[in-house]
């Protein structure tokens, strides 16, 4: 059973990457993001990485996917203007586009990968990352709030009327 | 958990908590300051800054270590970046302080951004993990789009903005998944293990090239290096010209940084504290940077000759400049590196220097167009005879330290052997072209007819105290022994 | 849960045809199915009580004709709504317009997944459980701000938009209460976090008087904590007095304006699927879930006869103060309470765990929530971003940071490590 339901999320996730992609309509791309980011979700469950799923829904599709909307329904005149998106330059970038590709595909098949020891029992991964989040990575944890502190006094900055 | 590790590293972070104590005071203290008294939030950050200075200086001679479960490191390498860095930051927020384009606005924020950029800075040149890494770039990146917009009824400081964040959101996301590769393919972010992995050669080349171009991608962007350069010239244009000086120095120099830090430690063999040095076996990226190398300093001269605007000509020539740098990159052995330390610290005066002439010349006459600079030789004597001692050493000739900084980089590459002659060779070519369009300015400065009008307003004197500060070094700094070139050889260690 | 009824199906052989594959779909199917009926049923019944509770609020006597007490209203309401003509408007865009209403319905439906309703009746026992419910509610956002674009009407679009502002700014205090009590247990699971508010103990740790182990009664921040939690979920459902994104008076209907028949039915099931999550959250993180509040038979009694005496104590002020006699809550708790005494199985009944005592908690909550609808007028849209970031974060931040220092002022922790 479990390997029908992983088809049916790669499935679900590269078809609507796929709508995302090559939609005229912003809007379509936008909300098929939604089935992407949950595709994904579903991929990370497989990989035993289940707060990380959690955490993908709850940044992704309540965070990123927010902004984005915010983003195309705050722009002037939403109404009339078109939303559309097109594509410049197809043969060009599809061929660098082709190229990487294949060597992605040909390396990532010839390549041994190093694997994770034990993946084989479900174990939440809860209690390891809150232990390595304020243990070896603490001082990035920290980092990391001085950063958006900083984002946010900018965009704060940016955002008010005020000279 | 072993958090008194953790705690242990405390001690040697000591600069950059002081950094992050006067960050939070400033923006309590903005919190009081009317808009016209905003300003005085940069007497805190200098304050700041010195204060930091003081606390680097404290760690001199502190054994290269690797802190908070070697998430960064402690070394000399990190140490001389940050010193310029700080200096750097410190003399941006002086030329900010009467600069007329930040007139009549509340620039609290300004000096708090500027501070955390320096944090970001300081963090960047340490990092030693791929995580580190990034976090420290985006950091840096973030506050710079920040500080180029912070003109916001401007559209050019917009555009300039806009054109950053887009540039740099690609070029990071370009880098994230060569990271990813990496870290997929070694199994460990610590860009030591990376190497020790890396060393024992499962990786395929083609894998190993890809990654590298894909790293380049984000690490170019920093240094601003072509073809990853498109963003510089408008970004340069468009931000309030303190923030363009500053920017075309430490975020650069910071760049290089970690450029070399991760070249040379997770994409070589051995210890790279050892004077023998080679790159990793398959991937041949010295021959990869250096045809970066002489395509951005050529692609960076060619089109400064037809700027017109002195901001965009500095940035050009900024562009150029990086490719300079990257010939020391090539030769990643303690020569080189060195001397590319000696360039960083030599190029953070004189490239501010550059900009800080522009800034005071806006200030006066209100023009950043070079023909507009007619006379002015005559006119502002003082300002005059800087701005040639800058574009001189930024030309590389004698007898200022630009000069001693080229010669340093040619002699790395030279030492190296018969390999990379061919980009000595270059780089001198580009050094004939650069002086052709610094001596443009020159020439309308001291040779076209006077055609400035006789309104005159007087250079504050704090101003001349400051160009006095960064004439002075360039110009003797590197007679008496050269104690710049000296601390930058002690520099080259890395933790490992 | 899934595989306790699988292979509870297998012991029958007539049901081995499945296998295991087989029989953990038929599971998972039969719960799904058995949460959808009672998300259904959940929003029938409520709709009926909110519009007696609000009946009884404003005087009047709300629905009386279909059924007895009119009980059979909300059926037939139902009933109505299906058979409606559907109506898509013209200029609407098709896709996102059907889409919109299930991506909201289904969002606050998979909530229910990780809810516990008693000690082994739990869908997903999930280790992320708490987590995973937040993450799915903020799904909600896209639901809502695809119908109000795919309506192609400003009042829509308005609301749509008012709607994720809020949302988004209330998940913030929502989620940081609700880590003040993970931070105390230390964990996610909301399974676990029920067990660790067994028993009794003393109220706020020191002041002896005997109260259930619940986070409410356990820790002063946590008591701070919950009131944040149901004021910002409140908010982050969309429920009066926070319903900006639907205000009639300003935008008709907000975001549901130009939905009817079955799709306006599926955004009704999704606010009263919505207003049950938040009470029994609420109920499970703070108010001990499906933990009784008697320790044993004996505290039944006890309990029970302290809640009579109250009971008796309010009907004399009751009487004294606005000379009105209100004899049902006295009857029914000394009738309980004498019950109590007389039938130890009664007391013991009581005194177990499980689905009655959760079901208890969350409706008094839902009947909070009522309450609150009822009583208190609407925000403005800038008084609503006010409370979230200027009052209810800075105090969810500070009252995370109490109760760290409450955990080591009671020991629970030790700083030097």
């Amino acid at each position: 059973m479990g390997e029908v339901i992983f088809w049916v999320i790669w499935a679900l996730v590269a078809v609507s990457a796929m709508v995302v992609a090559f939609s005229k309509n912003l809007v379509y791309s936008v909300f098929s993001l939604l089935a992407t980011f949950i595709g994904v979700a579903g991929i990370y469950i497989f990989l035993n990485a289940d707060f990380l799923a959690v955490t993908q829904i709850v940044i992704y599709v309540g965070g990123i996917l927010v902004l984005l909307v915010f983003g195309i329904m705050l722009t002037n005149r939403i109404v009339v203007a078109k939303i559309t998106q097109s594509s410049l330059q197809r043969t060009t970038g599809l061929v660098v586009v082709g190229a990487i590709f294949l060597v992605l595909v040909l390396t990532l098949l010839n390549q041994t990968w190093p694997l994770a020891t034990s993946a084989a029992e479900f174990d939440s991964t809860v209690n390891n990352i809150g232990e390595l989040l304020f243990g070896d990575y603490l001082i990035l944890f920290e980092v990391a709030s001085v950063l958006l502190l900083g984002a946010l006094i900018g965009a704060a900055t940016l955002a008010r009327k005020e000279l | 958990m072993d958090l008194t590790q953790l705690a242990l590293s405390l001690k040697y972070f000591i600069p950059e908590m002081v950094l992050t104590g006067f960050i939070v005071v400033a923006i309590l203290y903005d919190l009081f300051l009317k808009p016209e008294t905003s300003h005085r939030v940069g007497f805190v950050a200098i304050a700041g800054l010195v204060v930091t200075l003081g606390m680097l200086y404290q760690q001199q001679g502190i054994p290269a270590t690797g802190i908070f479960a070697n998430m960064f490191a402690l070394d000399g390498f990190a140490t001389f970046f940050k010193w310029v860095v700080a200096i750097g930051a410190a003399l941006a927020i002086w030329m900010s302080l009467d600069t007329k384009e930040l007139e009549n606005r509340r620039v609290g924020e300004y000096h708090i951004l500027i501070l955390i950029l320096v944090l970001g800075m300081f963090l960047l040149v340490s990092a030693t993990h791929i995580i580190s890494i990034y976090l420290s770039l985006e950091m840096v990146s973030i506050m710079s789009y920040l500080l180029a917009g912070y003109l916001k009824e401007n559209s050019r400081s917009n555009e300039a903005s806009v054109k950053y964040v887009i540039y740099g959101a690609f070029s990071s996301g370009i880098m994230l998944y060569g990271l990813s590769l990496l870290y997929g393919l070694t199994g460990t972010g610590y860009i030591s293990e990376i190497q020790a992995q890396l060393v024992l050669g499962q990786v395929s080349p083609v894998m190993l090239v890809l990654v590298t171009v894909l790293l380049l991608a984000g690490f170019g962007y920093k240094i601003s290096a072509v073809p990853f350069h498109f963003w510089t010239p408008d970004v340069y244009e468009g931000a309030p010209t303190p923030i363009t000086a500053f920017l075309s120095v430490a975020p650069k120099a910071a760049g290089f940084a970690v450029l070399i830090r991760f070249f040379n430690v997770a994409l070589s063999q051995g210890d790279p504290n050892t004077p023998s040095w080679l790159a990793l076996p398959g991937l041949d990226w010295p021959m990869i940077i250096a045809v970066l190398s002489a395509i951005t300093m050529t692609v960076g001269n060619v089109l400064a000759i037809q700027q017109n605007n002195i901001k965009r000509l500095l940035a050009y020539s900024s562009i150029a400049h990086a490719g300079y740098m990257l010939m020391g990159v090539v030769v990643a052995d303690q020569t080189g590196i060195a001397a590319i330390l000696y360039y960083a610290g030599v190029y953070m005066l004189m490239n501010l220097g550059a900009f800080f002439v522009a800034i005071q010349i806006k200030n006066i006459y209100n023009t950043e167009t070079i023909a507009d600079y007619a006379g002015l030789g005559f006119k502002a004597p003082w300002i005059g005879i800087a701005m040639a001692v800058f574009l001189f050493a930024l030309t590389g000739l004698p007898p200022t330290a630009g000069f001693v900084a080229k010669f340093y980089l040619f002699r790395a590459l030279v030492q190296f052997g018969d390999g990379f002659l061919w980009l000595a060779m270059f780089g001198l070519l580009n050094g004939v072209v650069s002086l052709f369009y610094y001596m443009r300015i020159l020439k309308a400065m001291y040779f076209d007819k006077m055609e400035i009008p006789e309104k005159l307003t007087a250079v504050p004197l704090h101003f001349n105290v400051l160009m006095f500060i960064l004439v002075v070094p360039l110009l003797v700094g590197w007679m008496f022994g050269d104690p710049l070139s000296i601390w930058a050889a002690e520099a080259v260690q890395f933790f490992f | 849960m899934i595989d306790a009824i699988a292979s509870w199906m297998l012991q029958f052989g007539a049901l081995n045809w499945l296998g295991e594959t087989g029989a953990s779909l038929v599971a998972v199917a039969l719960v799904g199915i058995t949460l959808f009926i009672f998300v259904a049923a959940n929003a029938i019944v409520l709709v009926y009580v909110e519009r007696k509770v609000s009946a009884f609020m404003q005087v009047r006597l709300g629905p009386m004709r279909v059924g007895p007490m009119g009980t059979l209203q909300t059926v037939a309401d139902a009933l109505k709504l299906l058979v409606k003509e559907d109506i898509i408007p013209q200029f609407a865009d098709k896709v996102l317009f059907r889409v919109g209403p299930w991506v909201i319905l289904i969002s606050a439906f998979v909530a229910f997944a990780a809810i516990p309703f008693s000690p082994t009746w739990v869908p997903a026992d999930m280790s992320i459980g708490l987590f995973y419910v937040l993450s799915v509610s903020s799904v909600v956002v896209i639901g809502i701000v695809m119908s109000g674009w795919a309506s192609n009407n400003k009042w829509s679009l308005y609301g749509a938009m008012r709607s994720a502002a809020q949302i988004v700014s209330y998940e913030i205090p929502v989620g940081l209460s609700l880590l003040a009590a993970v931070a105390v247990v230390g964990t996610l699971n909301l399974q676990e976090l029920i067990q660790a508010q067994a028993g009794v103990g003393n109220l706020f740790h020191w002041i002896p008087i005997p109260v259930p182990n619940w986070f409410i009664f356990n820790n002063p921040f946590l008591f701070i904590a919950a009131f944040v939690y149901l004021i910002a979920a409140t908010a982050e459902v969309n429920r009066t007095p926070f319903d900006i994104p639907e205000a009639e008076s300003e935008l008709v209907a907000g975001f549901m304006t130009e939905f009817s028949g079955i799709r306006w039915a599926l955004f009704f099931l999704s606010e009263y699927a919505n207003a049950a999550v938040v009470a029994l959250l609420t109920a499970i993180v703070f108010l001990g879930g499906w933990q009784s509040p008697f320790p044993d038979i004996q505290g039944a009694r006890i309990g029970m006869s302290v809640l009579a005496v109250l009971a008796i104590i309010w009907t004399f002020y009751v009487k004294v103060k606005a000379n009105r006699l209100s004899i049902y809550p006295l009857a029914v708790t000394v009738v309980l309470a004498v019950l109590a005494w007389l039938f130890p199985a009664f007391a013991q009944w009581l005194a177990n765990p499980g689905l009655l005592w959760i079901a208890i908690k969350g409706g008094t909550i839902i009947f909070m929530l009522m309450w609150f609808r009822w009583t208190f007028p609407r925000l403005r849209v800038d008084q609503l971003m006010y409370v979230s970031w200027k009052v209810l974060l800075p105090l969810a931040m500070i009252n995370l940071a109490g109760v760290a220092i409450w955990m080591w002022l009671t020991g629970a922790i030790n700083l030097v490590g």
